[in-house]
């Protein structure tokens, strides 16, 4: 039997904001090529634990470990990718430039660089748009691009914060298959309130709320739990209640 | 690698943004050829009106005419420019509009005093609060003084030479101000470097740039060689403006942007320690104000002020890095000095500009590349 080596470790990880506990002794094990889906409601702290693991927020306690070494310094961190939730690219760039931009500060060699943005960019159906302003895409081709920005360095990791928020079926249809794709040679965790799409791609699923891991497992054992016909939502439902968790 | 990308991209984002980098560069040009255009390139005159009610001697009233148009700066231009009334009311409502400086009432009776030898007698009216008012008033007298002097035996009270510094007696009115002109360009630089470096926090770019083996160096070094570039380009664009229109100065001209270039590069740090309090243009704009105006009215490039000295014949002011600006240049242009001559300026440029990046380095570090 082939053991799987973990990629991504969390340890007891807690974050408090005046007093709430957005983030409460977070466990996970994230093994490599998997693709592991981080499904919660809102202020579940799913984007708080993102957070922590790309090393954009420090943890109040806890530890992350990326391929087995503690990632407390940045250089750890590089393995990982992030694609926001919230669009963050540089309206005035094009693609290209933009790309290539984001991979200079990364230290990725420009001709690498260049090599990699068109074949990304021709992975994502973008190549046309190469050379025209991010202001001047589309918004599901903005979604897109904000997930190419995340992939210039090659990293080990890579994290979605609901990439598919604001896309249309056709371009839903070709970031999963781009990330069905990317699992091969990378993990990827993402975050979505899409149970239908996590049930489609996740290896494996986390179901968090109050900060709390309430349970990990892959999609077809969680729905055997709760009945023969159950679906995820029934699974999140069952977990997290049918109150409104509406954000502040 | 990384500083030239960033400087790549601030680049051609500022070219990108077009109406924003020309409006930077070419809004001190403007203002020099504005203030060009309201001077004529000329001096200041003061508008003296005046009534000659004495009708006795007409040809004192001649030459009172003839000394007070003969007062003139030192190279030729007129210093008072004068107007004949009748109406003494309308006269004073001129004066109340500052559409005239001074009125001068002569009255009957001073070619009388003038032949007998006893002290002529007239009268003035002006707004005191006018600035304009006491140097026209000065200058109104002086004629009058030649003017007893020509018609009668009393002798004056004291004689004097006026000896002026360096190039002053040659300078025209374009010549005094446009130097604060230059200063103020630089000063304007703060709201236009703020804003370009906002972007990136505004538009949560930031974000991702956190996340990469970026430093706070790599990014603050390569957007301050780029606002300093466009610092420098409207700089030499408004100097040789100046100077096409008939500015003149004593001394060399590289020296002039050595000055230049330390004060812009002080100005950009300043522009990080508003940014690190501000977290979009809105904010910029607003908290902006407080340095820009600071810089505007404290240090001597728009109105001069009196040195209030805190420590030794250490000032407030010495604190403001165009309080420098503003001093080696009046020493270059007025007297033509050279580097050994404005070493104290020079060397409070460096130790401010050090001083203010820093402070800008830390606080922009702190609030908006620090990973919470």
């Amino acid at each position: 039997m082939v053991t799987v080596p973990t990629c991504l470790k969390t340890e007891n990880l807690r974050k408090t904001f005046n007093g709430f506990v957005a983030v409460d002794d977070l466990s996970v094990e994230i093994k490599q090529g998997e693709i592991f889906g981080l499904l919660g409601p809102n202020g579940a702290g799913k984007t708080t634990s993102i957070k922590m693991i790309t090393g954009l927020l420090k943890p109040d306690g806890g530890k992350v470990y990326i391929n087995g070494t503690l990632a407390n310094d940045l250089d750890n961190r590089q393995n990982v990718g992030i694609c926001p939730q919230e669009l963050v690219l540089w309206n005035n760039l094009t693609c290209f430039e933009q790309m290539l931009f984001i991979a200079a500060m990364y230290n990725v060699p420009g001709k690498i660089a260049r090599k990699r943005a068109v074949e990304l960019l021709a992975r994502m159906g973008l190549t046309e748009k190469r050379n025209k302003l991010v202001k001047t895409l589309s918004g599901g081709m903005q979604r897109r691009m904000n997930i190419l920005m995340a992939l210039m360095h090659d990293p080990g990791i890579l994290i979605l914060d609901e990439p598919e928020a604001g896309l249309d079926p056709q371009s839903r249809i070709m970031v999963r298959d781009f990330i069905h794709s990317l699992a091969k040679t990378k993990t990827v965790i993402f975050t979505t309130h899409n149970m239908d799409e996590a049930d489609r791609i996740c290896d494996r699923i986390g179901i968090i709320d109050h900060g709390k891991m309430l349970v990990t497992d892959t999609p077809e054992r969680m729905k055997q739990q709760i009945g023969e016909e159950a679906t995820l939502e029934d699974v999140f439902i069952s977990l997290t209640g049918r109150k409104l968790r509406d954000e502040p | 690698m990384r500083i030239f990308a960033i400087i790549k991209k601030a680049l051609i984002m500022q070219f990108r943004d077009l109406w924003a980098l020309a409006l930077t560069i070419m809004a001190a040009p403007f203002f020099i050829l504005v203030y060009y255009v309201l001077t004529s390139g000329g001096s200041t005159t003061y508008t003296v009106y005046y009534q000659y009610a004495d009708k006795h001697n007409i040809a004192i009233k001649q030459d009172f005419i003839s000394v007070m148009q003969a007062v003139s700066y030192n190279n030729g231009p007129a210093l008072l420019h004068l107007v004949e009334i009748i109406d003494t009311n309308e006269a004073k409502k001129s004066i109340s509009d500052r559409k005239a400086d001074v009125l001068i009432v002569i009255s009957d009776g001073f070619s009388d005093s003038l032949k007998v030898g006893s002290t002529p007698h007239f009268i003035v009216f002006g707004e005191a609060s006018n600035p304009k008012y006491s140097i026209g008033l000065i200058f109104s007298v002086t004629g009058i003084e030649t003017l007893i002097r020509n018609h009668s035996a009393i002798k004056p009270v004291y004689t004097f030479r006026e000896r002026f510094l360096g190039n002053s007696e040659a300078k025209s009115e374009f010549d005094v101000y446009a130097p604060g002109i230059f200063v103020f360009s630089m000063i304007m630089l703060i709201l236009s470097c703020s804003l370009s470096i906002i972007r990136d926090v505004e538009d949560r770019t930031m974000l991702r740039l956190k996340l990469t083996r970026m430093t706070v160096f790599d990014y603050l070094i390569g957007n301050t060689l780029v606002q300093w570039m466009i610092g420098i380009i409207s700089f030499t664009l408004t100097l040789w403006l100046a100077v096409l229109l008939g500015f003149h100065s004593m001394g060399a001209m590289w020296l002039v942007l050595v000055v230049c270039s330390l004060t812009i590069l002080s100005i950009i740090a300043i522009s990080l320690i508003l940014v690190a309090f501000c977290r979009n243009a809105s904010m910029v704009m607003i908290i902006g104000n407080f340095p820009l105006f600071i810089l505007m009215f404290f240090s001597g490039s728009m109105l001069p002020l009196p040195r209030k000295e805190i420590f030794g014949s250490f000032a407030f002011n010495d604190l403001l890095p165009p309080t420098h600006a503003v001093m080696a240049m009046n020493k270059i242009f007025t007297y033509g000095i050279g580097v050994n001559g404005i070493r104290y300026e020079l060397t409070m440029l460096t130790i401010l500009t050090f001083a203010y990046f820093s402070i800008g380095i830390a606080l922009f570090n702190w609030r908006h590349l620090s990973r919470g």
